[in-house]
Order: structure tokens, then sequence, then C-alpha cells
């Protein structure tokens, strides 16, 4: 099987002369992996995701399940990405909770009776069935994250890239969604702070500073290492945080 | 200051058992009625205050909100009195009565048309909103344009509300007169960039999940033989209203 996704130095710059915030980063995912992507506030972990789906300008090259992203491209391959966004009011298009969710697959030409049945089966599924007739503006934050997800996992593609999912989500949601993720057959990208929630997720852990990969890794216990010496730096007194760390695997 | 979504479906009236396009289809028709209806004729005043009456009844709107509705008129409306004297020195006849029938019956509709506004509100929550418009045969542009602009607004006015309690909270309403003035003015600053922040995501959005503005399908329009007798009751008082309108006075 090919690979769900590869980057290949990828760079993205947000505006001309100020530096980039995404820097000559390569990797791969392969069908069916699942991969954290971890590192502080600003590492350019949701650039990195907005860039495979098309929604921000690179350099370099990045295939989504063997095609090139391309302006001309960019619309089959969004076809084969759900995305989940790191707020999800922003995602929420309609003021029906089911429209929202079916909109996902009758936009992909499914009928309207089979789109809605099927997004009843995958909200019962998060626990939002009962969600389905009321309006987003009701919910609570965590149960807008779940319609989000609904969204973005109901026309079951290949390849998802997932913003901080676990964010807004109580420790009994968290382990339901992990339960839920670990089921999906699609290779999933996941921009998150939850380490625990990585680890119960992913098997793999890729971490980002200042916008390079600087680890790659299917060593939980490395990642846990990262994250102290990057605490550990802070609480000294008057430490800034420069350079990049040591490789610690 | 009210949530937007607070007054969407706050109603308790028996119009909640009408299926939703029934109710937006007898709103539409009162709204019509109450703009047309001649106020010079004792039958045309009737049925003004029949329909304002039946339909805000029917609607169940709490009478918290009747008033609001009435003090937003009257903020709107009452200040056309001060042009009376203009219009009584432009009038044929230049008589007080003949001047302040004008602004009067403006406010008189305009006020009815604010309240039946509110009522249609009260009776439909923003989901059953989205499905009733969704329901009629309305061009399905129109519909995702109408659904689209309640859906945001119901988000930004969440946010207003949210940057109105963090100021509270941070003591601007106490602080003296100049801090207050400066809180005031940076207010329109702070919303219009969160506006600007939130229209850019909703757009990043909208592409990856391939939103081009058109529902995907259309809804049926779902009603039943006393939703039927509902709706043709409100079209024959239009017809009423319409009749007495052009057999004139």
């Amino acid at each position: 099987m090919g690979d769900a996704l590869v980057y290949r130095n990828v760079s993205v710059r947000y505006r001309p002369g100020t530096p980039a915030a995404v820097m000559e980063v390569s990797l791969r995912i392969g069908a069916g992996e699942r991969v954290a992507l971890l590192g502080l506030n600003g590492s350019g972990k949701t650039t990195l995701l907005s860039a495979a789906a098309g929604l921000l300008p690179f350099t370099g090259q990045i295939e989504v399940g063997g095609v090139v992203l391309s302006r001309a491209t960019e619309r089959a391959v969004r076809d084969g990405v759900g995305f989940l966004f790191s707020v999800p009011d922003d995602q929420i298009l309609f003021p029906n909770v089911m429209d929202d969710v079916a909109f996902s697959l009758e936009r992909r030409g499914v009928a309207r009776a089979k789109a809605r049945e099927k997004s009843a089966r995958v909200m019962a599924e998060l626990g939002i069935g009962l969600l389905a007739p009321l309006s987003p503006h009701t919910l609570s934050q965590g149960q807008r994250q779940r319609v989000a997800l609904a969204g973005a996992l109901v026309a079951q593609p290949p390849l998802l890239l997932l913003d901080e999912p676990s964010a807004s989500l109580d420790p009994v949601g968290k382990e339901e969604l992990a339960g839920l993720l670990d089921v999906q057959g699609a290779a999933m990208l996941m921009a998150t702070h939850d380490l625990a929630f990585a680890r119960r997720v992913c098997r793999r852990f890729v971490i980002l500073d200042a916008g390079r990969v600087i680890e790659d890794t299917q060593d939980p216990a490395g990642v846990a290492r990262y994250e102290a010496s990057r605490i550990s730096a802070v609480r000294r007194p008057g430490a800034v945080i420069s350079g990049t760390p040591p490789r610690l695997s | 200051m009210t949530a937007f979504t607070e007054v969407w479906g706050c109603g308790n009236g028996p119009a909640k058992r009408a299926a939703p396009s029934a109710r937006l289809a007898c709103g539409l028709l009162a709204f019509a009625s109450c703009s047309v209806a001649p106020l010079r004729s004792p039958w045309g005043v009737a049925l003004f205050s029949g329909v304002l009456i039946g339909w805000t009844a029917w609607c169940g709107l709490p009478r918290r909100r009747l008033f609001s509705a009435v003090r937003l008129a009257a903020c709107l409306f009452l200040p056309l009195f001060l042009f009376a004297p203009c219009i009584r020195v432009q009038a044929e006849a230049g008589s007080w009565s003949a001047a302040l029938r004008v602004p009067l019956t403006i406010g008189l509709r305009g006020t009815a048309c604010i309240v039946v506004c509110a009522a249609a509100m009260a009776a439909l929550d923003l989901a059953e909103y989205g499905q009733g418009l969704g329901g009629l045969p309305f061009p399905r542009a129109l519909v995702a344009l109408v659904v689209q602009i309640a859906h945001q607004a119901a988000l930004l006015t969440d946010e207003s509300r949210r940057t109105v309690t963090a100021l509270r909270l941070r003591g601007v309403p106490s602080a003296g007169a100049v801090a207050r003035l400066r809180g005031l003015f940076s207010l329109p600053v702070i919303w219009l960039l969160r506006l600007a922040a939130r229209a850019e995501r909703v757009s990043a959005a909208m592409e990856v999940r391939g939103f081009n503005g058109l529902p995907p399908t259309r809804q049926k329009l779902g009603m039943s033989a006393p939703d039927c007798c509902a709706t043709a009751f409100a079209a024959l008082v239009f017809g009423a209203v319409l009749y007495l309108r052009w057999r004139g006075p």
C-alpha cells in the first residue's frame, strides 16, 4: 500500500521576509499509520496540517494518497481528507447537528436518506446520537468537538488531519475518542499537546521545534524526555529557550 | 446582554407543534399582513390587531421578549414624531392630526413587524429555522445565505457576549470615566479583529469541507394536514387584507 501523506522539503512562510513557520520538513506517513505531531506553541504543527489540506501556500511538495497537491488537484485531495480544526465552531456550518454531519456525505454525492442514516450511526458511536435534531449553539464545547469530529469521520476518508482533537474533552470523552480513533483504518496526523492522549492513540511521534522536525521516534519515553527537558529549561532562573534541543532518543 | 440563541425558540405556544416550514410560512404571511393592512378602515384595523395578537399568542412569545421588542421599536420609531412639524408645513391641509398620522402609521406598522419577527423567532429554534427555510420553495442559494447569516450571527453574538463579560470582569464599567471610554472605543477594534480572524478560519473550514454556498439537497416540505390548515388560514387572512387594501377605505 502507498503512503497516505508525504511532505518533501516543505516550507511555509506566512509573509515574505518573515521567518518560515515550517522549514524544509520531510515526512512520510504510511497508509493506516497514526502519527502524533508534538511541539511547543508556535512550533508549526497547525501550519503543517493546514498545508496538507491546501489551505496555505508552500514550497516543496506534498502528496496526499499518491496525488501531488496543487491548485488543480486540491479539490480531489480534500475529498480524501478529514480535517478537524482546533476550534470546532469554525467548521460547523449548519444550524442543525444532523445537517452538518450529513453534509460531508451529501456533498460527495451520497443520497440524503443514506447520508443521514450513516451520520446517525457515526453520531451514536461518538455518543452524540441524541443531539442530532439540535442546534450546535445549544451544545457544550465538548459536544461541539464531537459534532465536528463526526463530520470529519463520517465520510471515512483515508487520511485524518486532527488539530487538538482532545482539547475540549473530559477524561471519559478522551478515552471514548481514543477508542473510536483506534478502530479507524485511516492514516492520522494529529497535532496535540496532550502527551497521554498521543501515546494512547499513536505509535509514532514527530516533534517540531521552531518549524523543523527535530525528532521522529516510536519511543514514547523519548517524547516525555523532550517535554521534561523543555520544562526544566523554563524553570531555570533567567533561562531563555533558544536553539535546537539535543536528540534524546 | 441577551444571547442571540436565547431569543430563538423561547416561545411556548401551540405553534411549537406545527412543522417548521408551516410556522415560517405563517410568520411570513403574518408579517405581510401587518405590512399592508389598511389602518384607516375599521376592518383593516381589526385584521391588523387580530393578526398581531393571534400570531403572538400562537407562538407563545414570552412577555419579557414582547416588551424588549416593543422597546426596540420605540427606540426606532418614536424619533419619527420629531419630523411632525416638517410634515405639517408640507402637508396640504396643514393640520396636526394629518401630520401625526404619518409617523404613527409607520410606527404602528414597524412595531407590529418587529413583534411578528420576535414571535416567529420565539416559535423556532435555529435548527428548526434552517429546516423550515429549507423546506419552503425558495431558491437554494437564498436559503443557504439566510441560514448562514443566522448561524454566523449566533456565533458572533456569543463572542461579543464573552467580550462584554470579560470587560465587566476586568472592571471596565467600575473604572473611571476615561478608562470606561477607552474600553468602549477599543471594543469595535477588538471585535473587528476577532471578526476578521474568525472569517478567515471559517472560510478555511468551508474550503476543506467543500462547502460552495449551497445546501447539497432540498429538504422535503413535510407538512401534515393541520400544518396545511394553519398555512391556508394565514393565507386567507392575508388575502382578506389584500382585498381591503385594494378595495379602498
